[in-house]
């Protein structure tokens, strides 16, 4: 908070001078007391999860005293995080704000995201997964609450896999050789997508070999994108690539809807929360899909990285953080809250909160999966989860970076290692003119 | 016209400043001129005033706010996540920007795209031109109007009109050319600089192509006709008579449309919406905004800005120079 | 066939190959700045199937009418919000940004006074100067007034056009002769009567010129909104079908949306230029001789 003040401060100064006279009253009103008496507390609340507003409806039908006005907004890479930079920029951005895991150490170095270290309890924090809580703290600091953790699973079509006759791969290796299988019986078939736009997945398989992309010892943004870990896992899918075993596209886009939609793709290496947006979004492959865990390294000692996941922070702007956390404490660990998401059918969200899984293993309809238990499934995950990842202080900015050398490799010129380099390149120079101690590595 | 009517009222509001009488004039006889000049300065001010206040709040301090984020920031020491505190950081920034290899080849892509662009549409633009003054053009002003027209298309909607001419299923180009079994990726990693220089080509032809023309229909007709004298056939007199006449345009057009390359945004912006292959720093101007705006990184941004404003300065004083260079040494040969 | 043009001598007139060729590339090229346009209103007719599938010159899938009603109706109607927003920042906009530039042209003109050609160089360089460079810091202002996301915001710096200033000293040079106003100021006219009373009538053309560029290039703006406007319902159009393409990536619905807004877009601005053709032939000429 204090340093967005002098940020504004200082600007107020050097630009808006000779504007005095028009400046003057443009400090933000309209949030305040609107209606209500005066016990009660409003508060406003932006994600782009699925669900939310029956979160927001329970929580609001079982509270008096905190009110909470939800606005759904698009998620971050659609323009979300956008708007939240703005909002917080004209100094209104809403009392809880959703933030992915990846984009936690930027709104925290921006001051969106304010220090709750002292607002959470610690009968919450006792209950959240550590490894969920380390995400989102910095110098014993913690910046937001996580909701879900979300270990890549591999999601499967169990009928196709049947009719070529395969089984389900155990190890990167055996995944191989299924994908040459899927090419070799069904040319037009392919096992799986690299996605053009799926930093974040590259990211999931690097931290499960072993990666450390950032680090922050001895007080410095330790940086090392293409590590001996990392560049295994590229040499890796650039064999794939190569071979042409996968498919290559953007994974956001009408071309992946279709490869799903019409079974060209056998397999989808995402995030647990992908089992319920699967489901909502493509009703008509009931009980096609099964879920296995990712394919390992080395099956004796299975570790995972996670992709997808969100957390709910205060922001800056906020002008009740006591109202806004039992708020996000309701939302992250309650019964009833875990309940009204997974009752939207469009949500496989697991829980930070380990009680809550039996939870959300009863709430959750499992027709559309044959019956599979797949909260069992997703909590064995969740504890192979390697600890001790650290996300960078631009993390938007580093995938996309690396994104479009994934394209640009797409089209035949460059590398997945040339990209990830590019990335670590072109995430340097922000680091450096926002002040912060860094350091490169490339082991 | 006649700017009497009005003037008459005028006459009996004028006293106040004590021209009473002649014999008061001659007294204080400096006084009327200075009081002439003072009000031809007054309404000059007046006239001019609206203007450069806009000047001032939307153009210099804007500047001049530019190249001091670029020298300072909010710095927040190690990690970042302590409280920030405004420094001045000297060049940090402009290292920063220069050796950041996204940067870096934004500047290179703009560069090819000049490369590309300038020579095609200036040769393009002065070839019509000279078509067109060459005086066997029919309907040469409908022409003219034809080729004028996509000037009065917005940015934006090129874009869009041409990208979607890029687009396979629904472009006619690409089905035409599917017909006679030629296969173009318009959006690809090597096509995509010229698809977006072919937009900008579009739109700046035919306004390039007026002013040369413009500039052709002032070249005296003597000096065209003594060439044809001395046995030019159409095409010389074209290209060594008239165009060494009108180079000053063709020095200016060149100019300009360099320095709007420059500034490249709206239609790598556009099309980047449907081609992976145009990242969100592809050229300057959209390094700028994406520093700015999604890494909320002001001095970044602004040092980038800075670097590009040298680089136009840079440029059009250096034309500036050559051209006077090159003219005073033509005076001396003479 | 028509005899050949009076300024070409018998000399200069090229052979009949000459002739069919040259008229040859011209017509190629005017092919190539039509066609596109002729494309765009073609396609605005089409319906979203036969836009991806049919022929462009078969009347399949004709839906004008439809489009054109869907266009208005989408997303509660935002379209014609945009529109009228568009209009608004652009002919009041050129309005009074044209206005301003042209009295400082004259003033440049008429007026002597110290450093006046500095002061005159410093606008011209203003014309040079990337608009990406001013537009953190104009957003950073706005942000510290307040005005952030409001017409205002959009509205103050297109104002500013310092071509204008440039084309309307050059206009007022050769429009206003200087004995009119040493006429005017014999009778004892005040310096800014005869400016309104006198000059301004005889630079009206000149005007037209101004405000014909300046609404233009308002019309073109895309950067400045961007920055400024995050509330769709202050976009201009421009911004406004930018948004909607982003759309159609995901939503096929928006592509008939799209291509019948831009044709309605730009379909002002190419009727200003058929019908003011004097005008911008004129300033275009004025910036190529000097």
């Amino acid at each position: 908070m204090p340093g967005r003040q002098s940020r504004r401060s200082v600007l107020a100064a050097i630009a808006a001078l000779p504007l005095t006279g028009t400046l003057g009253a443009c400090s933000g009103s309209g949030s305040g007391g609107s209606g209500g008496t005066s016990t009660t507390t409003r508060i406003t609340f932006w994600s782009a999860i699925r669900g939310s507003q029956e979160v927001v409806d329970a929580f609001n039908r079982t509270h008096d005293r905190v009110q909470v006005d939800f606005q759904q907004i698009p998620s971050g890479g659609q323009g979300g995080y956008a708007k939240l930079s703005n909002a917080a920029r004209a100094g209104n951005a809403p009392d809880v704000a959703t933030i992915e895991y990846p984009e936690v150490p930027g709104f925290a170095i921006d001051g969106v995201a304010s220090d709750i270290t002292s607002l959470i309890s610690d009968r919450l924090r006792a209950r959240l997964l550590p490894q969920s809580l380390g995400l989102t703290t910095f110098q014993d600091r913690t910046f937001s609450v996580p909701l879900d953790i979300e270990p890549m699973v591999l999601h499967y079509r169990a009928d196709l896999f049947d009719r070529y006759g395969l089984t389900v791969p155990r190890t990167w290796e055996e995944f191989e050789q299924t994908a040459r299988a899927v090419r070799r019986k069904a040319p037009d078939r392919r096992l799986a997508l690299f996605p053009t736009d799926g930093a974040m997945n590259f990211a999931a398989y690097a931290w499960q070999a072993g990666a450390q992309w950032f680090d922050t010892r001895s007080g410095a943004w330790n940086v090392s994108l293409a590590d001996r870990p990392t560049r295994h896992v590229a040499a890796y899918w650039q064999r794939l690539i190569d071979d042409d075993l996968v498919f290559m596209n953007p994974g956001d886009s009408r071309q992946f809807d279709a490869q799903v939609g019409n079974g060209l793709i056998l397999a989808r290496l995402t995030g647990a929360w992908d089992a319920g947006a699967q489901m909502n979004e493509r009703p008509g492959q009931r009980g096609l899909w099964r879920i296995a865990p990712l394919p390992q390294w080395d099956p004796d000692r299975p570790a995972v990285g996670t992709h997808g996941g969100s957390t709910f922070a205060v922001t800056k702007d906020s002008r009740h953080p006591e109202a806004a956390m039992e708020f996000i404490e309701w939302q992250v660990s309650h019964a009833d809250a875990l309940r009204a998401r997974l009752s939207s059918g469009a949500s496989s969200a697991y829980p930070t909160v380990p009680d809550l899984v039996a939870v959300g293993r009863d709430a959750f309809d499992r027709s559309y999966y044959s019956d599979q238990d797949i909260y069992t499934l997703f909590e064995e995950q969740a504890h192979a989860v390697r600890d001790g990842w650290v996300w960078g202080p631009r993390m938007t900015a580093t995938s996309r970076v690396m994104q479009d050398g994934f394209a640009r490799a797409s089209g035949g010129e460059g590398t997945i290692i040339d990209s990830v380099r590019d990335a670590q390149a072109g995430t340097m120079p922000d680091l450096r003119a926002l002040g912060l101690s860094t350091s490169e590595h490339s082991t | 016209m006649t700017p009497s009517a009005p003037a008459t009222p005028a006459v009996t509001t004028a006293p106040p400043n004590g021209t009473t009488a002649d014999g008061s004039r001659r007294v204080r006889a400096r006084d009327p001129r200075k009081v002439a000049r003072r009000r031809q300065l007054g309404a000059c001010g007046v006239l001019m005033a609206p203007f450069f206040i806009l000047l001032v709040t939307v153009f210099l301090i804007p500047v001049g706010t530019a190249v001091w984020l670029s020298f300072f920031s909010e710095d927040q020491p190690g990690l970042g996540f302590g409280p920030e505190r405004t420094v001045f950081v000297g060049l940090r920034s402009y290292a920063a920007v220069l050796n950041d290899p996204t940067f870096l080849s934004g500047l290179g892509t703009v560069v090819l795209y000049c490369v590309i662009y300038i020579p095609v549409m200036v040769l393009g633009a002065l070839a019509l031109a000279l078509l067109l003054d060459s005086g066997v053009v029919r309907l040469r002003s409908w022409a003219q109007l034809g080729l004028f027209l996509p000037h009065a298309v917005p940015g934006i909607i090129a874009a869009l009109i041409w990208l979607y001419l890029y687009t396979p299923g629904i472009s006619p180009v690409i089905e035409v050319l599917g017909k006679a079994d030629i296969t173009v990726d318009f959006l690809g990693v090597h096509t995509v600089l010229p698809s977006i220089v072919n937009i900008a080509l579009w739109s700046n032809l035919g306004y390039n192509m007026v002013i040369f023309y413009a500039a052709l229909q002032a070249v005296p007709r003597e000096v065209v006709e003594a060439a044809v004298v001395d046995g030019a056939g159409p095409v010389r007199a074209a290209v060594q008579v008239k165009t060494p006449l009108v180079r000053p345009s063709i020095v200016m057009v060149a100019m300009f449309t360099f320095i709007w390359s420059l500034q490249l945004f709206t239609e790598p912006m556009l099309l980047s919406q449907s081609s992976p292959m145009i990242s969100s720093r592809f050229s300057p101007s959209m390094y700028i905004y994406d520093a700015a705006f999604t890494r909320n990184n002001y001095s970044l941004a602004a040092a980038a800005a800075v670097v590009l404003l040298i680089c136009t300065i840079a440029l059009s004083y250096g034309v500036t120079r050559w051209t006077s260079r090159v003219n005073s040494a033509e005076e001396a040969t003479r | 066939m028509r005899a050949p043009d009076t300024r070409g001598t018998p000399l200069l007139r090229p052979r009949l190959l000459g002739r069919s060729a040259v008229n040859a590339v011209v017509g190629i090229s005017v092919l190539y700045t039509l066609l596109p346009v002729l494309w765009l209103v073609l396609a605005a007719s089409k319906d979203r199937d036969s836009l991806f599938s049919s022929d462009l010159l078969s009347l399949d899938g004709f839906s004008f009418v439809q489009n054109l009603q869907d266009l208005f109706a989408m997303d509660g109607g935002l379209y014609g919000r945009w529109y009228v927003n568009s209009l608004l920042y652009a002919l009041l906009g050129a309005a009074i940004g044209a206005l301003l530039s042209v009295a400082c042209g004259y003033a440049f003109d008429k007026y002597h006074f110290p450093h006046k050609e500095k002061l005159f160089g410093l606008v011209l360089a203003a014309v040079m100067v990337p608009q990406t460079v001013l537009a953190l810091p104009l957003y950073l202002m706005a942000s510290e007034a307040g005005v952030v996301n409001t017409f205002w915001s959009v509205f103050i710096p297109v104002l500013f056009n310092p071509f204008g200033v440039y084309l309307g000293r050059i206009f007022s040079q050769g429009y206003v002769p200087d004995e009119v106003l040493e006429a005017a100021r014999v009778d004892g006219a005040g310096e800014l009567a005869t400016y309104l009373r006198v000059a301004l009538r005889m630079l009206g053309p000149g005007l037209v010129t101004v405000f014909l560029f300046q609404l233009t290039a308002i019309w073109n703006n895309f950067f400045l909104p961007m920055v400024m406007l995050s509330d769709q319902d202050l976009y201009p159009v421009s911004l406004g079908l930018y948004q909607w393409n982003s759309s159609a990536s995901v939503s096929p619905e928006y592509f008939p949306v799209v291509i019948m807004g831009s044709l309605l877009a730009v379909l002002p601005l190419i009727l200003a230029f058929v019908l003011l053709q004097r005008f911008w032939r004129s300033g275009l000429t004025a910036g190529a001789v000097k």
